[in-house]
């Protein structure tokens, strides 16, 4: 077995395992953070999936862009509601609307049904950065948290968010580039490994995220 | 460099990079709330620093008042009631002008009493010449002519000096809680006990009125945004002292309060 397969598969088990905390402390977790477990979930979902479909039929990449976007939808929901300037929020609320339409215009027209879908992947990818960002910024300056001298380390949504920045962030480029890898056949190890490496630490930052959620509770 | 490992660069890259961007964002929040704690902490330095420079103000300002009057009203009003003396001597008429001339002394010797009241509470002279102890003692006697409540005053302290500055807003401090008492607290009787540790200072002012000194001062602030507890507190605050409200048995309430390092500095 070679090395990100190994990698993917100690990934889907500790997305799995981080599970069972997540759902026995679903009452901890607020609004936002209930979207996170979603998104969980959906990872859950999309890991378990894709692994299970390409045994079975050879191609999931169907499969990989329809999770895409309903992790998309699911995260735009999470970055509504912990963002707080109104433009921005207006942004994540409508902008779920040209992309949906950009991915079946790219799984039907541009790349196909069959394809991993680049376009889409890359400018929903792009999309999710630019909102973590926007949230990480809102966190340095937010007034509220100053006047308090609330360290953002003890909120459970900037763990979450740094979770999916840095996956994100990790999976920007193997998303750019992984329809021209299947085009040419390229079967590289290295990019999904450390895809797969940051989809780990996004799990670890998630747990982080529950705990303080948790203590925040209390 | 061929493609495969340009896109394996900047994956790591790219990985590396969340993993900065996560860092330096708990880093630069964290800096910024230290920075913006110091400049809180400057601005109430500056707050505290501004109260003393008012507070002393206040109190050099009621120092010259109430020299002027001790000095020259009273001296004036000693000088009529000696003439007024002299006088009723030289009176030989019985036509009813001797009993006014007495009224009229007895009157202004009401007027130099209460021009010494006001004058010993504009500025304790008591407490520049004799000290904190015996300036309470002798406000509670001044008290006791004056009012219907009962004030008895109570020491065990062995003569530790007291700072000035330190004395003059413990004063200010009783003297605010009797004004209290004698307003809200509907008490007959009070009692100040004095008692000093070389390194702790304690008052307590105990009355046996109906035990709502603190609510009526809480509410008075809320009511009328009379400064009577916040008075209290920022003097307090500025020499570093506390007092402590608790219900006294049977009735009344005890206001305790505690001064640390209250001597004055040596050298």
């Amino acid at each position: 077995m070679r090395i990100d397969n190994i990698i993917f598969y100690i990934m889907m088990g500790i997305e799995c395992l981080l599970l069972i905390p997540f759902t026995l402390d679903y009452r901890s977790l607020d609004k936002s953070g209930k979207w996170a477990y979603y998104y969980l979930v959906s990872s859950v979902v999309y890991a378990v999936g894709a692994a299970t479909l390409a045994r079975v039929f050879g191609n999931n990449l169907w499969f990989s862009s329809s999770m895409d976007l309903a992790q998309f939808v699911i995260l735009s929901v999470f970055y509504y509601l912990v963002i707080k300037k109104p433009i921005i929020k207006t942004l994540i609320k409508f902008l779920p609307i040209p992309a949906i339409a950009l991915f079946f215009i790219d799984l039907f027209k541009l790349e196909g049904i069959s394809a991993y879908n680049s376009i889409f992947a890359t400018v929903r990818t792009f999309l999710l950065l630019c909102y973590g960002i926007a949230f990480f910024w809102q966190l340095l300056f937010d007034e509220e948290l100053v006047k308090e001298a609330v360290f953002i380390n003890t909120l459970a949504n900037f763990w979450f968010n740094a979770g999916l920045f840095i996956y994100l962030s990790c999976s920007f480029m193997d998303i750019l580039t992984y329809s021209v890898f299947l085009k040419f056949s390229i079967a590289e190890a290295t990019i999904p490994a450390l895809v797969f490496i940051s989809g780990i630490l996004e799990s670890i930052l998630f747990y982080i995220g529950l705990l303080k959620a948790k203590k925040q509770r209390i | 460099m061929n493609i495969v490992e340009i896109v394996i660069m900047g994956t790591a890259a790219m990985l590396l990079l969340g993993i900065l961007v996560v860092v330096l964002v708990i880093f630069q929040q964290k800096q910024v709330i230290q920075h913006k704690l110091a400049l809180r902490d400057k601005d109430l330095e500056l707050q505290r620093q501004r109260l003393v420079a008012v507070l002393q103000g206040q109190e050099q300002e009621r120092k010259r008042i109430a020299e002027d009057l001790h000095d020259e009203v009273g001296a004036q009003l000693s000088v009529l009631k000696l003439n007024l003396g002299q006088l009723s001597q030289h009176l030989k008429t019985g036509n009813g002008e001797a009993e006014r001339l007495k009224e009229t002394k007895e009157f202004t010797d009401t007027i130099i009493q209460h021009l010494r009241f006001i004058s010993q509470s504009l500025h304790p002279q008591a407490l520049d010449n004799l000290g904190l102890s015996h300036a309470l003692d002798s406000f509670c006697s001044l008290m006791n002519k004056n009012k219907q409540v009962e004030i008895a005053f109570k020491t065990s302290g062995n003569g530790h000096l007291v700072d000035r500055e330190k004395a003059l807003n413990v004063y200010r401090v009783v003297q605010e809680l009797m004004n209290n008492i004698l307003k809200h607290a509907q008490a007959t009787e009070v009692l100040i006990t004095y008692h000093s540790t070389p390194s702790l200072l304690s008052i307590d002012v105990e009355d046996n009125g109906n035990g709502r000194l603190l609510d009526s001062l809480d509410q008075s602030r809320r009511k009328t945004g009379s400064l009577g507890l916040k008075n209290i507190e920022s003097r307090l605050n500025i020499i570093g002292g506390s007092i402590n409200f608790a219900k006294r048995t049977p009735t009344g309430t005890v206001a305790q309060i505690r001064v640390e390092n209250y001597q004055p500095a040596i050298g």
